[in-house]
């Protein structure tokens, strides 16, 4: 069979072809809200949900809460009958299954173990992420689009979560799903597995690049300066140029939540680059340290 | 609030009314499914029960009807009309009148014994109280209520034996009245016990509970559940032929030997034996169970977990005709092997071979030896003709020799020594292991090469050699030396020579020709990617010697020759438990089912099919061999049993105890060497099972007997040690077998001015005997020794011994002709077979009479008596 439909109808990843499908479906149905939205407000008319006050939970989200509530249970209890949890093989220490996959909502990370080093990838960044989220009420302070979809009044906002949301997140997760083969090697839906494929791919260090071990101090100076550059420029920059070009609103963000914002922006930022590196110059670590590696 | 909410709201409503509804409906499901669903064996076990029920019932049934038809049921109704009358009397109101009086009055007294012993009771209670007070303060008050405690006590016990008294005489005179009545029940109940019981048994069996039938090993941390379904596996009786239902087959071996509640199931079938909610997941035929379930003659492949030797395993009769295979084909040589030992000893040496064949043959031979003759053991490595020519040329550049083929197609025999050789050929049974133009060879253990083109392979020179003395060519061959004379041994060779020409052959060398040195180098590097010297010994190629531990402490771990070898194939120590992944299907991945299986079959039928640079020769085994291989190979498993699962050896037993293997000693030793004895005979546990075993001999045969039989070798049993062999070699004509003759006594032992028959006869006498069989046999004073010969006689005809055994020109041809017993066997032998004749052979047919002693007596003494006269 072809291995693209093998995964696909396999018990595991009927949850995630449902997502797919889910996820695409609303996410349209919301930027459809959102650019008739816009053009409404851009005509100056009066947008559904802008401006409503208070209004009752009870009636409109409680009930509707609980119907869906009632449906979802409906829909998981037939599902847990039909479909049994899928098994694999008897689990045998001495023989690790290839690939081994994290359960299909961790493959994002695990695909982030391709480019970074564990430590960042398995605890960092996860604990940025959910960080990141929570802080997202504090850092948000734009007043427009509550109760209502928009995209013209929260450019950047709607931008930087479809990007972490849909990029690094689940087209993470599709691809560590539907395109890594044994090896953890990059297999099309058409291409059969193979266990006994063989990929030649060398990697280097940044400092190589030059000539300079990575594990040297001078690799070691290199790799600090080109990280902490990139962390100290990526928040110095923009806040020049933002106190530039929009002083009013800086002034009302005020620096500490700049800089929170900016530190998690270009720390997620920091994945694309990585993959870029990697995938383009072949590049595996910036900057050695004793502890980890970047 | 709108209208369009009102709307909204009921629209709600349905939805909310839809989903409960659903829910609950999905919520009986799922109990459904947990209670009947996920648990198909209660409708097995259930089945079974029915089924089981309809059995007993029928029992009952027909008990019943026996029991009506019988006589028993005039007796029964008789007796009933006996109790009906019996009855009535007591129930006439004078009798009646009189019970009624008799009774009220023992009802009387009982109730006053039964006051009596509660007060009793309460006395003696009292008593104990006021004697511990008493012992615990010494108050005199204490001991006065002692005191008149003990005299009502007194009182009450005296009153009490007084109206025990009354009470048994008014019982005593009750009795009569009801005695008849109970006598008639017994006897009723009595006759209607064995159906009370049928019925009984009905009852028991419908209250066995459904319920999972667990078994827990814990020493293999095994649970099986299969009989929760195979809930009659090991029943007293057939329920039902149909599966799960039935008994499991020849249990009386198996079962009776692996009781199911200490092994379970899958110890040996395999299997998933945990899954109890489908047909397909309990027998382990769902993906990612690496071992499916084993059934028929394949499950025999699990005695292997266990079993050192299953030669002689009951029960285990496939896969021990299956590891044969294993010896024959010598996977051992290159492969390691549990239980498998040996190195270059499949095929024969070729140290010297330039010296026996031809070249042209030798290259052919390599190119495909089933082309020489069809039963070839030697694989195909598939050679090209230059690569076999090279390795021929390293071989004969190793005799010593150059390429040269010896013609004798067109030399013109000497008739008279080629009839002498014929008639040498028949005589020494060469025939026996040899197998010429179809015929022979039905000694196939000893896989001795088909003669058919012998005169266009082999040169004479070497021939004489061999026949002269085999062991100075090949030491340890299986060819024995036969006494022959020179000239005998050139009339030999001339009749191979001339009889067994290969007309078609081609002989490219007949001068010979220098071989070069790239070629022998090249034909060397061949033999050392092919591993040749698995099978063959070749020079400078032994196995690599692992050292003693004390040299091993001074760093040196092999005793590493320059071209000292390993055995070059794969380790199969665990491949029937070799995880799958590591298995390589290489280009077959999609072709054939990922099994271990499906693995190991497809290998041997095409070792070379999965990838490239793969070098396993090609043995050309046709289905039922690779069927056989496969279900030995999947045996060798890693699981791990505990020891006291395991069943060694004879051998491994031995070692274990310190028991030196059997070694024969002195001149026997030589003579057993020179003439292969052990190629048939089995002694002392070694040797093949084609002849009879001699461990004993030396208590069961006569010397002279002995002496007359190796000097003129005669059939014995006409049927019984030789048909079944020939059926086994099916294709092959059968020829009446009997011992070769090997010509002992002609020459003395080497070294020795001792006869070699001799030397045999005393060994026998003194190495091949056991203390069980006596020497001589009890004398009956009583009787004198005509009358006991004729009694024995009247016994033999008796029981019926002509049916199988033959006297003279009558009686049957199963056993053997005991015409010349009295000449052949030791009466102490005879005696004791009598006894018991399984102790000496355990698949012996003859049964066993159960003869009393003076019986066996008479009988020996008979049959000592049938003696032929030497001619």
């Amino acid at each position: 069979m072809n291995p693209f439909i093998e995964i696909i109808t396999q018990p595991d990843n009927i949850a995630i072809v449902i997502m797919i499908i889910m996820v695409t479906f609303f996410t349209l149905w919301a930027f459809q809200q959102a650019f008739e939205n816009d053009r409404l407000i851009a005509a100056g008319k009066p947008v559904d949900g802008e401006n409503e006050g208070l209004v009752d939970t009870f009636k409109p989200l409680v009930r509707i809460e609980l119907i869906i509530a009632l449906a979802v249970m409906v829909f998981l209890t037939f599902w847990s009958i039909v479909v049994d949890a899928p098994l694999e093989e008897i689990a045998n220490p001495t023989l690790t299954p290839n690939p081994a996959k994290a359960p299909w909502y961790f493959l994002g990370l695990q695909e982030l173990l391709v480019y970074f080093d564990p430590w960042l990838a398995g605890v960092v960044l996860p604990t940025l992420i959910i960080v990141g989220l929570i802080a997202i009420p504090y850092i948000d302070i734009n007043p427009k689009g509550n109760g209502y979809y928009c995209f013209n009044d929260r450019k950047f906002a709607v931008i930087t979560f479809s990007f972490g949301f849909f990029i690094l997140w689940l087209l993470l997760i599709v691809i560590g799903v539907f395109f890594r083969g044994p090896g953890w090697l990059w297999y099309w839906p058409w291409q059969e597995w193979d266990h006994a494929r063989v990929v030649f791919e060398p990697t280097r260090d940044l400092s190589n690049v030059f000539g300079i071990d990575s594990r040297s101090l001078p690799g070691f100076i290199i790799g600090a300066i080109v990280v902490n550059g990139y962390l100290i420029g990526g928040m110095i920059l923009p806040y020049r140029y933002l106190k530039d070009k929009m002083p009013e609103f800086m002034k009302q963000f005020g620096l500490i939540r700049y800089l929170v914002t900016a530190s998690l922006f270009i720390t997620m930022m920091a994945i694309p680059v990585k993959m870029v590196l990697w995938l383009v110059f072949h590049i595996k670590y910036i900057w050695i340290t004793p502890w980890f590696n970047v | 609030m709108t209208t369009e909410n009102k709307n909204n709201s009921s629209y709600r409503v349905y939805l909310f009314v839809f989903f409960s509804v659903l829910l609950f409906i999905l919520t009986l499901w799922v109990v459904w499914n947990d209670e009947f669903g996920l648990r198909p064996w209660k409708k097995y076990q259930n089945e079974y029960k029915s089924l089981k029920h309809a059995q007993l019932e029928k029992d009952y049934q027909k008990a019943q009807n026996d029991f009506t038809k019988s006589g028993d049921s005039r007796t029964l109704a008789r007796l009933e009309a006996q109790l009906k009358k019996a009855q009535d009397q007591f129930n006439s109101s004078e009798v009646q009148q009189k019970y009624r009086k008799l009774s009220t009055q023992w009802a009387d007294v009982h109730a006053e014994a039964a006051r009596n012993q509660k007060e009793l009771q309460t006395a003696r209670g009292l008593y104990l109280e006021t004697e511990y007070y008493f012992t615990k303060t010494q108050k005199a008050g204490y001991k006065k209520k002692m005191d008149d405690l003990q005299k009502r006590i007194d009182a009450v016990s005296s009153k009490a034996s007084s109206l025990q008294k009354q009470e048994e005489s008014l019982k005593a005179s009750l009795a009569p009245f009801t005695s008849g009545i109970a006598d008639i029940q017994a006897e009723i109940e009595k006759m209607k016990s064995p159906l009370e019981e049928k019925k009984e048994r009905i009852a028991t069996s419908d209250k066995v509970p459904v319920e999972i039938k667990q078994v827990y090993i814990r020493d293999v941390d095994k649970a099986d559940r299969c009989q929760s379904c195979h809930i009659g596996i090991d029943g007293s009786r057939q329920i039902s032929t149909k599966q799960p239902f039935t008994r499991h087959p020849a249990s009386f071996v198996f079962l009776k030997n692996h009781d199911p509640e200490k092994f379970g199931c899958t110890f040996c079938h395999r299997g998933q034996g945990r899954a109890t909610t489908s047909v397909e997941k309990a027998h382990g035929n769902v993906k990612h169970w690496d071992e499916p379930m084993l059934e028929g003659d394949m499950t025999q492949t699990s005695c292997l977990s266990c079993h050192g030797d299953v030669k002689h395993l009951r029960g285990a009769e496939h896969i021990a005709k299956n590891t044969e295979l294993v010896r024959k084909y010598g996977c051992y040589s290159c492969h390691k092997i549990p239980g498998y030992d040996g190195f270059g000893d499949v095929g024969p040496v070729l140290t010297e071979v330039g010296t026996k064949v031809n070249y042209t043959w030798a290259v052919n031979w390599l190119l495909d030896p089933k082309n020489y003759f069809a039963t070839a053991r030697m694989p195909k490595f598939y050679f090209k003709q230059d690569e076999a020519e090279a390795i021929a040329d390293y071989l004969f550049s190793m005799s010593g020799t150059t390429r040269h083929d010896a013609d004798y197609s067109a030399d013109t025999p000497d008739e008279k020594l080629v009839e002498q050789g014929r008639s040498l050929w028949s005589q020494a049974r060469c025939n026996l292991c040899h197998m010429t133009n179809g015929k022979g060879g039905n000694n196939v253990k000893v896989y001795a090469p088909d003669l058919s083109k012998v005169g266009s392979k082999a040169n004479k020179e070497w021939l004489f050699k061999w026949i002269k003395d085999p062991n100075a060519y090949f030491p340890g061959t299986k060819m024995p030396r036969f006494r022959f004379t020179d000239e005998e041994i050139k009339a030999l060779v001339e009749y191979l020579v001339s009889e067994y020409q290969d007309d078609e052959a081609e002989m490219k060398y007949p001068t010979p020709s220098e071989i070069s040195s790239a070629s022998i180098k090249k034909g060397k590097d061949l033999i050392l990617k092919y591993g040749c010297y698995g099978c063959h010994k070749l020079q400078g190629m032994e196995e690599m010697v692992q050292v003693a531990p004390s040299l091993m402490s001074q760093g040196v771990t092999f005793l590493k020759g320059e071209e000292m070898r390993e055995k070059i194939g794969a380790e199969l120590t665990s491949i029937g438990s070799k995880p799958i992944d590591m298995l390589d299907f290489g280009k077959l991945q999609k072709a054939i089912p990922n099994d271990r299986l499906s693995y190991i079959k497809q290998k041997l039928r095409d070792p070379r099919g999965y990838r490239l640079g793969l070098r396993m020769p090609d043995f050309r085994l046709s289905e039922t061999e690779i069927n056989g291989l496969a279900s030995v190979l999947y045996g060798f498993t890693d699981n791990n049993i505990p020891s006291r699962f395991m069943v060694p050896s004879r051998q491994e037993l031995d070692k274990i105890a310190g028991v030196p293997s059997y070694k024969f000693t002195g001149d026997f030793a030589k003579i057993i060497n020179d003439v292969k004895c052990t190629n048939c005979h089995t002694i002392k546990g070694i040797g093949a099972d084609y002849a009879p075993d001699l461990s004993v001999a030396g208590s069961k045969l006569q010397e002279s007997w002995i002496r007359n039989f190796l000097a003129n070798p005669d059939v014995i049993r006409p049927l019984l040690q030789q048909m079944p062999k020939l059926g086994l070699t099916s294709g092959r004509a059968p020829a009446k077998i009997t011992m070769p003759k090997f010509n002992l006594g002609i020459q003395n032992v080497e070294d020795t001015n001792k006869s070699d028959v001799d030397v045999v006869l005393n060994y026998f006498q003194q190495e091949l005997v056991t203390p069980d069989i006596p020497k001589e046999i009890p004398v009956i004073t009583t009787l004198a020794i005509e009358e006991q010969i004729a009694k024995g006689k009247e016994l033999y005809d008796q029981k019926g011994c002509r049916s199988c055994h033959q006297l003279g020109n009558d009686g049957g041809a199963l056993g053997p002709n005991l015409s010349n017993v009295g000449n052949r066997l030791k009466a102490g032998f005879i005696f004791k077979h009598l006894e018991n004749a399984r102790k000496f052979k355990p698949d012996i047919v003859e049964p066993n009479y159960g003869f009393s002693e003076r019986e066996r007596i008479y009988l020996t003494n008979y049959l000592m008596t049938l003696k032929l006269n030497a001619k």
